[in-house]
Parts: structure tokens; C-alpha cells; sequence
């Protein structure tokens, strides 16, 4: 994915809290643009970015967390981990696939059967986890996710 | 693994001093957790120094405009470090992954020479030969091999890299990077004086 998006105008002597405004904000931005291309193409690489963003956006929540009204943190922290965690399973079957195909390139052509065998148990097991990408994208619909996120912006204290 | 707490952060102080007391424990957490993983060879602290070196990175990628040029190299060495015990956790995950795999296969390849050969008498090895799955084996027990040598590599490149970073001296490199190396030592000399 492309990398997280520079924040301009940030200065040491800022406070924390005015920091974490515009940091969460744009991090949070990221998640939800990612958000929608998971929804119009649900592969791989949308999966990974995803993952990406929301892994940003924790971050950055924990970082700042002091900065937040706790309820609106614990309830964006809380959506994120649960937007990741839904991906998780099909990005674990996508790292482990693309390790096997890369080996099964180079290995003896006898030992590739097993591996091969593997790689479809793999493929088998991707229908469950793209049903749940699908609620991934479900759960996080419509300004669900967005509504969220933008409560967490608008409590950061100050 | 749960982050460590930072005590003392104030929303209405600075960002530079926030970053820096966040930076110091993220840091001292990584160090801990990589020394325990080196010399105890405890599999979980390996795994818990990814997450520790994802959180330190990560903080450094925020707030690097706060410090010395040197926590953007920092940020960059923990992205290495994360990478390489990603792999290495990879290699974790797909040991018993292919064991388990392996284990499906040998149930479905029971069953299948069972009914091959019904009633009485002892089971010819021939039923055993033509069970569905019975040419993938040695390319599974040859993979399960692999992924394990492939991961103590990982694992000796995990060692080296840590050396490299200069094991104690990357704590001080840390706080050289966010100017907290005088108020460290600073606290060094106070608690050696209350003892």
C-alpha cells in the first residue's frame, strides 16, 4: 500500500492534544478511503491495505489515548481492532499461500503434490474467511465506522 | 500483548515531551522482551518483540518530527526488525499448519484403504499405496523441514540484527535520538544516591 500519508504543520512545542487532533483525523481518513476500495474490490492487496490503515489508526489511538474522552477511545479503538480482526483470518491464508507458491516455484516436482495439496486445503479454507471479509464490509457500512471515528475526533480534549 | 503504560503523559504539555517519556518505554519494552527472547530462547518474548518493535516504530513514524534525525533511522531499523520476526512468526504459524494438514490426510487415507479392502484378513500394504493422498507425504514432511530450517535462519538473523542495533547501546541511542539521555543519566545518579 501506499505509505501513511505525511502530516503537514505539526511542531514539537504543540500541545499533545492538538496533536492527536490532527493526527487521528488523518489516520482515521486513511481507514475509511481503504474502507472503500475493500468494498468495490475485496482482494488481497485491498485486504492487506485495509489491515495497514487500521494497524495506523490503533496506533495512533494508543499513542494519544490520554488525549481522548475514554468512551469515545474505547469505542473507536474498539472498531478498528474489530475491522482488523474480521480481515485477519484471510490475510493469514493470503501470507501463507503466497509463501507456499513461492517455495512449490523451486522445490522437486515430487515434493510439490503435498504442497500443492496444501495450498488447496488453503484455497478450501478461504471461502470461510472471505465470508467474513464480507461482514467485515457490512459491519463497517453506510457512516457506520465513520460515525464512530468522527466522535473520537470530536473528543479530544482540550 | 498489552503496552506497557506510560506514566505522566499531559494532553496540555508539549508533543515533544509526551513523544519522548512514550518513546523511552517502548524502547525499554522492546529491549527487555529481545534480551529474554536471546537468552532465554522464549518463543513468546520473540513474538511479543515483533509487537514491542511494531509499537516503537510506529510512534517513531508520528513523532520523529520531534527528535534528532536519527529516530527516522531508528523508526527504519524497527521496520527491518518487524519484518524479520514477521517472517520468523510466519514460519510459526505454518509448521502446524502443514502438521495438521498432514494429519487430515492421513485420516481421509485411513479410511479410504480401509474400504478398499473390506473383511477379513491382514490389509495389504498395496491399499495403503493407492490411498488418495498417498504420493503428497514425503513433499509435506520435506516442507515442514524446510519452514523449520528456514525459521532458525530467521532466528540467527534475528540474533545478528540485534547485535548489530548494538544490544545495550540501543537504549542510549534511543535516548540521544529524543534528548533524554541527560535526564537519564540524571535519574541514574538520583537512584543511586537514594541507595
Amino acid at each position: 500500500m501506499a505509505g501513511a500519508r505525511k502530516i503537514e504543520g505539526l511542531r514539537p512545542d504543540e500541545t499533545f492534544a492538538d496533536a492527536a487532533r490532527s493526527i487521528v483525523a488523518i489516520r482515521a481518513r486513511e481507514v475509511l478511503e481503504q474502507r472503500e476500495k475493500l468494498a468495490r474490490n475485496a482482494d488481497a492487496e485491498a485486504v492487506h491495505d485495509v489491515r495497514v490503515a487500521c494497524r495506523r489508526l490503533r496506533a495512533v489511538l494508543e499513542i494519544f489515548e490520554p488525549c481522548f474522552e475514554s468512551k469515545a477511545h474505547r469505542q473507536a479503538l474498539r472498531a478498528v481492532k474489530q475491522l482488523a480482526t474480521q480481515l485477519g483470518a484471510r490475510r493469514d491464508l493470503d501470507v501463507h499461500r503466497e509463501l507456499l507458491a513461492r517455495l512449490a516455484a523451486v522445490m522437486p516436482a515430487a515434493d510439490r503434490i503435498g504442497v500443492d495439496s496444501l495450498i488447496a486445503a488453503l484455497d478450501a479454507d478461504a471461502v470461510t474467511a472471505d465470508a467474513e471479509v464480507e461482514a467485515a464490509i457490512e459491519s463497517t457500512s453506510g457512516d457506520r465506522l465513520a460515525s464512530v471515528l468522527a466522535h473520537a475526533e470530536g473528543a479530544v480534549k482540550s | 500483548m498489552k503496552a506497557r503504560g506510560v506514566e505522566g503523559l499531559d494532553p496540555s504539555g508539549p508533543m515533544r515531551e509526551n513523544a519522548a517519556r512514550i518513546v523511552g518505554v517502548r524502547a525499554a519494552e522492546l529491549f527487555e522482551l529481545a534480551e529474554r527472547a536471546i537468552a532465554e530462547s522464549d518463543q513468546t518474548a520473540l513474538h511479543d518483540s515483533r509487537i514491542a518493535a511494531k509499537r516503537l516504530r510506529y510512534v517513531l513514524e508520528v513523532t520523529a518530527f520531534c527528535f534528532d534525525p536519527d529516530a527516522v533511522e531508528i523508526a527504519r531499523k524497527m521496520r527491518e526488525l518487524q519484518d524479520l520476526l514477521g517472517e520468523l512468526h510466519d514460519c510459526d504459524v505454518l509448521v502446524p499448519r502443514v502438521e495438521a494438514h498432514i494429519a487430515q490426510l492421513r485420516t481421509a487415507d485411513a479410511l479410504a484403504a480401509a474400504a478398499a479392502q473390506p473383511g477379513p484378513g491382514e490389509l495389504e500394504w498395496d491399499a495403503i499405496d493407492k490411498a488418495p493422498n498417498s504420493g503428497a507425504y514425503a513433499g509435506l514432511a520435506r516442507l515442514e523441514l524446510y519452514v523449520a530450517a528456514r525459521r532458525a535462519r530467521l532466528y540467527g538473523d534475528f540474533v545478528a540484527f540485534w547485535e548489530s542495533l548494538g544490544r545495550d547501546a540501543f537504549l542510549e541511542r534511543v535516548e540521544r535520538a529524543t534528548g533524554t539521555a541527560s535526564h537519564s543519566r540524571r535519574r541514574d545518579l538520583g537512584n543511586r544516591s537514594i541507595a
